[in-house]
C-alpha cells in the first residue's frame, strides 16, 4: 500500500460524511437508519471507518465494496470486453429495487486505481450499459424527491489520481484535507459556515426575478433561459466538498458558445480543449483538442446535447486551489477565478422551486428540464461576468472577477 | 502477504468447475441465469476468475464483494464491539429478498484471513446476530427445493489458513489443486467421474430399507435414528471439492457418545477434543479439551443440540489428506479412514426423499427435521464402523475401515 491519511483525518472525514452530509440539512443519520456505502478497495481506510461512524451512531450497514479496478485486473473492463448484448442491456430489477428499498442512505467514495483503464472500450458499449441502469437512477431520484433518501460523494485519493493531477499523492490529499476541511477537530461546525454562507448566496439568487442569463468571457459567449418554477441551490451536504451554486436551466432556452478550460474525463479517456455551440437548446457543434471523437459519442447520447446544470463556484468559499482530475472537486474549484461550469445532460430535479414529488413527467418535460442517462459536468476557471436579464428587462450582474455581485 | 501466488491457469480451471460444473446441479449454469458471486477481497483473482467465467457462459452477475474483515460468514470485530442489540438484531430483509429473487445461482468464496480475528468477542453477540439471518437461510432452503436455485463454495487459500493447517501456503494450494482437480486440464470430466461414483454409493445405501445406524468405534458408540422419507445424498456441485456421503437423520433418534478427532473452528475460536453425549435425541453433555465454555455456548443455542446432519466419506474417492482447518475441505477428508462426521443444529431438507416443496412445516416437525441458525459439522478421521439396522431386523455393515461396504 502507498500513502494512507492520518487516522485521525479519517476518522473526521467518516465522521463528516455520515454525521453531517447524510440527512436533511447537516442533520447525520438517524438511529436504526440504513446506509448502503460504496467504494472500492483503493478507499479502503475510509471505507471501514465510514462502516465504523455508522455503527457509532446507531445505523445499520449495506456493504457495496467493489472489486478491483486496477491495471491488469480490472473487473470493469473484464466486463465489457467480454459482455453480449443481453448482458449490456441487463438490469437486475427485483435486486436494484431491494436495495433501494432498503436503504435510507448511500455514501458513494470515488477513488480511481486505474483511471484510464476503460480507454479503448467502445464508449457506445458503456453508454448502453449506463443506459439500461436508467431506471434505478429515475427510482432513487423520486424517493430523494420524497425526502426518503440522502446520498453524499466524496473523494480517497490515489497515486493514479495524484498523477494525473500532475500532483504528489502528498500534495493531493493536501487539497482533500483542506477542501474537507480534516485539519479542523470542529469541521462539522466549519461546513455548517460554509453552508450558511452558500445557502445566503442562493437567497439572494432566488429574490432576482431572472428570466435569462448571459455568460461571458474570452472563451464563453452563452445565453442560458432560467425557466419557469427554478430555484439556486448548494450546500446541504450532497457531495463533499461542496461550495458551488447552481440550478438547471430550460434547456430550449439556450444559446450560443462557450470553451472550458479543464480537461474532461470520459469513459477512462482525458477529453481537452472542448467547446460547444448551442442554437435552440442544443448542441450544433462541438470541438476538443484532444478526443473529439469521444466528445461527440457522447453528446450523441439520448438527452446529451443539451444543459442540463449551471453552476457559479465563489472563489472566497472554495478551499480547492489545484485541478484534481476529478469531477467533484474541479466542478468546485476556486483559485484566482472559482469556477463556472454547466453539465450536458440530466436536469437536476430538485432544482424545482416546489415539491418534485408532485410533478408528472409531462410537467417536467413541459417545464424544461432534461432526462438523460449522462451528466457530465464542464468547467473553466477563466475569468467570466455572469448577467442576469430580469423579467422587466433590466439587467444585473450576478458573478464577476470570479465573485458572487449581491454584497 | 506471502510470495506464494497460485498459478492463473489452476485459478481459472476452479472457476470453470464453479460455473460450468458446480451450478446447476453438475449442468453449468445457462445463457441468461443471473449468479450472485460472494466473496472477500483476499480472494480476488478467484472472484474475478469466477465473474469472468459466469460472462464467458452468457450469464449475468451479482456481486457482494466484501472487505476481508467483514464478511457475511465472519462480520468484522468494529461491528461486534460498536453494535447494540438493535444493531445486532438488525436483518436487511427486503434488500435480501430482491437479491434471492433475482438470482437463479450462487457461489460463495471462503477465504479467511484471520482465523482468530473474533477471539475475545462474546459469542452470544454472534450468536445473536446470526440468529438475526435465520428468514434468509429459510427462504434459500425453499427457493432451492422449489429447483430455482443452486449453490456451490469454494475455498480459496490464505496464508492464515496455511499457518491454522501447520503447511506452507503452496503446499496448501497443493492440496486445494489435487483435491479439486485443478492439476487436470479437464477438471469438469474428472468431477463428472466422481459424481457418478458417489451417485452409486447414494444408489446403493438409498436400496437399504434402513432404520437406525450404529457408529462404533474407539471414540464413538452412538444409534442414530434414519426417520421417514429420507434419502442420502452426495455430489452434485454443492461445494467444490465434496466426496461425503451424507443425509439429515430423525434428530429425536440419538442416543450415545461420540468424540471427534478434528478441531472446530466456530466463532473465530478453536475448539479441541470435542465430545458429545446424546439422549432421546439431545445433546445432554459436551466436553472439549479447549473452549469447552464455547462448544457449551454454541450448543446451548436454539436447536443446536440435536443433530442435523450425518456424513461418510469413503477415502478412495477423497483426495485431501492433509488437515485444512476450514470445515469445507475438512469434512470432506480422506487419508487412510476417509471421514465421518455429524452436525449439530439445521437440517437439510434436501435430504427429503420427494418433492419438499409440498412439505408444511408442521410435516417437517412431525419428520424430525431440525431447524436452527447454527450448522456446525464436527469431523472424526479414526477408524469406525457404521452399521445399518434395517427395518427387519437384520444388520448390515455399510461403512467400515474408511471404505463403502456394499453388500
Amino acid at each position: 500500500m502507498s500513502f494512507v491519511p492520518s487516522g485521525e483525518y479519517l476518522e473526521r472525514y467518516a465522521r463528516l460524511l455520515v454525521d453531517y452530509a447524510l440527512g436533511e440539512d447537516g442533520a447525520g443519520i438517524a438511529r436504526g437508519d440504513v446506509v448502503q456505502v460504496v467504494g472500492g478497495e483503493s478507499s479502503k481506510p475510509l471505507y471501514a471507518e465510514i462502516c465504523r461512524a455508522v455503527w457509532r451512531s446507531g445505523g445499520h450497514v449495506l456493504h457495496r465494496f467493489q472489486p478491483p479496478e486496477e491495471p491488469g485486473l480490472n473487473l470493469n473492463r473484464d466486463f465489457f470486453e467480454l459482455a453480449g448484448e443481453a448482458q449490456l442491456d441487463f438490469f437486475p430489477e427485483p435486486y436494484s429495487r431491494g436495495l433501494l428499498d432498503q436503504s435510507d442512505h448511500l455514501v458513494a467514495l470515488l477513488s480511481e486505481a486505474d483511471p484510464h483503464g476503460l480507454r479503448d472500450i467502445d464508449p457506445t458499449r458503456i453508454m448502453r450499459r449506463r443506459q439500461a441502469f436508467q431506471p434505478a437512477i429515475g427510482w432513487q431520484q423520486a424517493k430523494e424527491a420524497e425526502g426518503r433518501f440522502t446520498w453524499t460523494a466524496a473523494l480517497y485519493g490515489t497515486e493514479a489520481m495524484a498523477s494525473e493531477a500532475g500532483l504528489s499523492i502528498e500534495e493531493y490529499w493536501e487539497q482533500i484535507v483542506a477542501a474537507c476541511y480534516l485539519d479542523d477537530p470542529d469541521l462539522l461546525d466549519r461546513w455548517r459556515e460554509v453552508n450558511q454562507q452558500i445557502e445566503a448566496h442562493c437567497a439572494a439568487l432566488n429574490v432576482l426575478p431572472a428570466n435569462r442569463l448571459h455568460v461571458e468571457g474570452e472563451d464563453a459567449d452563452l445565453w442560458l433561459t432560467l425557466g419557469g418554477k427554478r430555484k439556486w441551490l448548494g450546500g446541504g451536504g450532497r457531495n463533499i466538498p461542496s461550495f458551488e451554486v447552481f440550478t438547471t436551466p430550460d434547456w430550449r432556452g439556450t444559446q450560443g458558445w462557450i470553451r472550458f478550460t479543464e480537461p474532461l474525463y470520459v469513459f477512462g479517456s482525458l477529453i481537452k480543449g472542448i467547446e460547444l455551440e448551442f442554437q435552440d437548446g442544443r448542441v450544433t457543434a462541438s470541438r476538443a483538442g484532444e478526443n473529439e471523437k469521444l466528445l461527440r459519442e457522447m453528446i450523441a447520447t439520448p438527452g446529451a446535447d443539451r444543459v442540463g446544470e449551471f453552476s457559479l463556484t465563489d472563489a472566497r468559499l472554495s478551499r480547492i486551489t489545484k485541478f484534481m482530475a476529478s469531477t467533484l472537486y474541479d466542478e468546485n474549484v476556486g483559485g484566482r477565478y472559482g469556477n463556472t461550469h454547466l453539465a450536458l445532460g440530466l436536469g437536476l430535479r430538485h432544482a424545482y422551486d416546489g415539491d418534485p414529488a408532485a410533478l408528472s413527467e409531462e410537467e417536467w418535460e413541459r417545464l424544461g428540464f432534461n432526462a438523460s442517462s449522462v451528466h457530465t459536468d464542464i468547467v473553466s476557471t477563466s475569468d467570466r461576468t455572469v448577467t442576469a436579464v430580469l423579467k422587466d428587462g433590466s439587467e444585473q450582474i450576478i458573478y464577476a472577477d470570479g465573485r458572487f455581485q449581491h454584497d | 502477504m506471502g510470495g506464494y501466488e497460485p498459478d492463473p491457469e489452476l485459478i481459472e480451471r476452479y472457476a470453470r468447475v464453479l460455473v460450468d460444473f458446480a451450478l446447476g446441479g453438475g449442468e453449468g449454469i445457462k445463457r441468461g441465469d443471473v449468479v450472485l458471486v460472494v466473496g472477500p477481497e483476499n480472494a480476488k483473482p478467484l472472484f474475478t476468475a469466477v465473474c469472468r467465467a459466469v460472462w464467458r457462459s452468457g450469464g449475468h452477475v451479482l456481486r457482494v464483494y466484501e472487505p476481508a474483515e467483514d464478511t457475511v460468514e465472519q462480520r468484522s470485530r468494529d461491528f461486534y464491539e460498536l453494535a447494540s442489540d438493535e444493531q445486532l438484531d438488525f436483518f436487511p430483509e427486503r434488500y435480501y429478498r430482491g437479491e434471492l429473487d433475482q438470482m437463479d445461482h450462487l457461489v460463495a468464496i471462503t477465504s479467511p484471513v484471520n482465523p482468530h480475528g473474533l477471539e475475545g468477542v462474546p459469542a452470544e453477540k454472534i450468536m445473536r446476530h446470526n440468529q438475526a439471518h435465520m428468514p434468509l437461510m429459510d427462504w434459500q432452503q425453499a427457493k432451492e427445493g422449489a429447483g430455482q436455485l443452486t449453490w456451490t463454495v469454494g475455498l480459496y487459500g490464505t496464508e492464515a489458513m496455511a499457518a491454522e493447517a501447520g503447511l506452507s501456503l503452496k503446499d496448501y494450494w497443493s492440496q486445494i489443486a489435487s483435491a479439486c482437480f485443478l492439476d487436470d486440464p479437464d477438471p469438469i470430466a474428472r468431477w463428472r467421474e466422481v459424481t457418478a461414483q458417489i451417485d452409486e454409493h447414494s444408489a446403493y445405501l438409498n436400496s437399504l430399507p434402513i432404520d437406525r445406524l450404529h457408529i462404533e468405534g474407539e471414540d464413538a458408540d452412538l444409534w442414530l435414528t434414519l426417520g421417514e422419507h429420507r434419502r442420502w445424498l452426495g455430489g452434485g456441485g454443492r461445494n467444490i471439492p465434496s466426496y461425503e456421503i451424507f443425509t439429515s437423520p430423525d434428530w429425536r433418534g440419538t442416543e450415545g457418545w461420540i468424540r471427534f478427532s478434528e478441531p472446530l473452528y466456530t466463532y473465530g475460536s478453536l475448539i479441541k477434543g470435542a465430545e458429545l453425549q446424546f439422549r432421546d435425541g439431545r445433546v445432554v453433555s459436551a466436553r472439549a479439551t479447549q473452549r469447552e465454555d464455547l462448544l457449551r455456548e454454541m450448543v446451548a443455542v436454539e436447536n443446536a443440540d440435536k443433530v442435523g446432519e450425518f456424513s461418510l466419506t469413503d477415502a478412495r474417492l477423497s483426495r485431501i489428506s492433509h488437515f485444512m482447518a476450514h470445515t469445507l475441505f475438512d469434512e470432506n477428508m480422506g487419508g487412510p479412514f476417509g471421514n465421518t462426521h455429524i452436525a449439530v443444529g439445521l437440517s437439510y431438507r434436501s435430504c427429503y426423499d420427494g418433492d419438499e416443496t409440498t412439505v408444511s412445516e408442521e410435516e417437517w416437525d412431525r419428520l424430525g427435521y431440525n431447524r436452527s441458525s447454527v450448522h456446525t459439522d464436527i469431523v472424526s478421521t479414526t477408524d469406525r464402523t457404521v452399521t445399518a439396522v434395517l427395518k427387519d431386523g437384520s444388520q448390515r455393515v455399510i461403512y467400515a475401515g474408511g471404505q463403502f461396504q456394499h453388500g
